[in-house]
């Protein structure tokens, strides 16, 4: 039972929990850091999230204890509001003019790598599908549930395989116009995917109803209505916000706290209904980008918010993990990670063969594709909160640890055959 | 050419919507010539440098809508200009400086 609940005053542990998030979360947002992370190895630590990550499970059960499940259950409303503010963000990319400058050819790169992010998920899922079904009996009366929550996690594994991680700078070896166009269309496929991942993700967690006393109820009937429903709510919202930030007259204070009540509210009424808080807030975000000029105003105040809540994310994702589930985590974590530095710079240099003129097909920046999103835990925690006992803490667990594999794994050039000597005089005149 | 009398003033534009009418600004305070750039602040770059979530705004590098302005001019038109900015909306106004000049070059 939560201090909430229970009507007492917040417990010295919760307070140390709050008290971290936002430390770190704003140090994260600081100018210092942002110096430090222009340095390349560190720019991948840091906006990769994994430093953030490793100060939760310091801070989790692993580590001190200071942040444990029922502090993390009181936090509930933050993580919630922090998810919609992620979907937000990604929302808000979408106004006419940025729409309007995809290419045809980074569309089809994206419906690619959603297909092989569906074959990679599945066969993930199916090497933790005992982990996953856990106390349900897939092969007795229990079949139905396990079949429904081996699809809901397959879903959200799915949903964090698309896509890349969009910051490319740390890959960058040339400012060669082929390589910038590369890195252009490398951070533009991680922001469409990254879209195209919290759909698949609100959409897989549908047929589960988690407000069961801490179990799980399936409601495959109900949960398409409350979808709907939310959806509704949150546009409902959204129009209000709408009518408020139209008036280009406001000043941008005033529009920045009109639009964080928006994002509250629709996060407020996505948890009420067990729906996806990153769907209510990617919603509102694309809304508020059709605003014209005052929406690349909100965006870049959206966007300056941006280290702070990845902060905040892998802090919460890093404290909430667990590894004493097996093996299992660990086999599935490595074949995720595996199948995406084998498949996804394959996939781009397929799909982006038609282009090899002007783009650096070979450069290092392919290898940025093999990179888990940061999206990936944010659709995570998302299924944390819905999926129920052990599946939650599993998807989560494989997710963050694929992810951080997946890091240090395209950091790994490929082996390649030594070049020849070059002759002396030539050496010195290049 | 001693120049003491003249002021160089330096103004970022973050919108486009302030931008028509500190030019018209510029030219009903007898500042004919001006030179504009189009320009990125810190936060622009890294934003575009590193992003996290959203990274398909690097499809447009340009979206910013700031401009730098910068002009030589005598003292009287830059406090004509500087009132006219002073009415402005404070979300509209740019951010700038005036500062005074030793000497010039190329100016007929």
């Amino acid at each position: 039972m939560t201090a909430a609940s229970e009507g007492t005053l917040p417990t010295p542990g919760l307070v140390i929990a709050v008290v971290a998030v936002a430390i770190v979360a704003l140090l994260a947002g600081g100018a210092r850091m942002e110096r430090v992370a222009r340095i390349p190895a560190v720019g991948a630590l840091v906006h990769g999230g994994w430093v953030y990550c490793a100060i939760g499970i310091c801070l989790g059960p692993i580590g001190v204890h200071a942040i444990d499940a029922q502090r993390l259950a009181s936090l509930q409303p933050l993580v919630s509001c922090l998810l919609a503010l992620i979907g937000l963000i990604a929302g808000v990319q979408c106004s006419p003019a940025i729409m309007r400058a995809v290419p045809a050819r980074l569309v089809g790169l994206a419906s690619l790598d959603a297909l092989i992010a569906l074959g990679i998920g599945a066969a993930v899922t199916l090497l933790l599908a005992r982990s996953i079904a856990g106390p349900l009996d897939l092969a007795g009366p229990g079949r139905a549930e396990g079949l429904l929550l081996l699809a809901a996690a397959m879903g959200t594994i799915v949903a964090a395989a698309c896509g890349w991680a969009a910051e490319s700078r740390t890959l960058i070896a040339s400012a060669q116009p082929r390589a910038v166009r590369m890195a252009v269309l490398i951070q533009a496929g991680g922001g469409l995917s990254a879209l195209i991942a919290i759909a698949l993700s609100s959409v897989a967690v549908v047929p589960l109803d988690p407000a069961g006393g801490g179990g799980m109820s399936l409601a495959p009937a109900l949960g398409a209505p409350v979808l709907v429903a939310t959806c509704i709510a949150a546009l409902a919202v959204t129009a209000i916000a709408w009518f408020l930030l139209h008036d280009a007259s406001r000043d941008d204070s005033t529009a920045t706290v009109t639009l964080f009540g928006a994002l509250a509210l629709v996060a407020g009424i996505a948890s009420a209904a067990a729906a996806s808080p990153l769907l209510a807030g990617m919603l509102l975000g694309i809304c508020i980008a059709q605003l014209g000029r005052r929406a690349a105003r909100l965006l870049s105040i959206t966007h300056a918010s941006e280290p702070v809540a990845a902060a905040a994310l892998f802090l919460l994702a890093g404290a909430q993990l667990t590894l004493h589930e097996g093996a299992a985590i660990w086999v599935a974590a490595l074949a995720l990670a595996t199948a995406r530095r084998a498949l996804k710079p394959a996939v781009v240099r397929m799909a982006l063969r038609r282009e090899r003129a002007s783009v650096a097909l070979e450069s290092p920046l392919v290898r940025a594709s093999a990179r888990q999103s940061p999206m990936a835990v944010a659709v995570a925690l998302t299924a944390h909160s819905v999926l129920p006992a052990p599946a939650g803490p599993i998807v989560l667990s494989v997710i963050v640890l694929a992810g951080a594999l997946s890091w240090v794994m395209a950091a790994l050039p490929r082996i390649q055959r030594s070049a020849p000597a070059m002759p002396a005089g030539l050496e010195d005149a290049r | 050419m001693d120049d003491r009398g003249m002021r160089l003033v330096v103004l970022v534009v973050r919108s486009a919507e302030s931008f028509d009418p500190l030019i018209n600004a510029l030219l009903d305070a007898g500042m004919t010539g001006a030179t504009v750039v189009d320009s990125r602040g810190l936060a622009a770059v890294l934003r575009q440098e590193m992003p996290i979530f959203a990274g398909l705004a690097a499809l447009l590098p340009q979206a910013t809508g700031s401009r730098m302005i910068v002009s030589i001019a005598t003292r009287d038109s830059i406090d004509s200009l500087m009132r006219f900015i002073d009415d402005m909306p404070p979300d509209l106004r740019p951010v700038g400086a005036v500062i005074p000049i030793e000497r010039t070059v190329g100016l007929s």
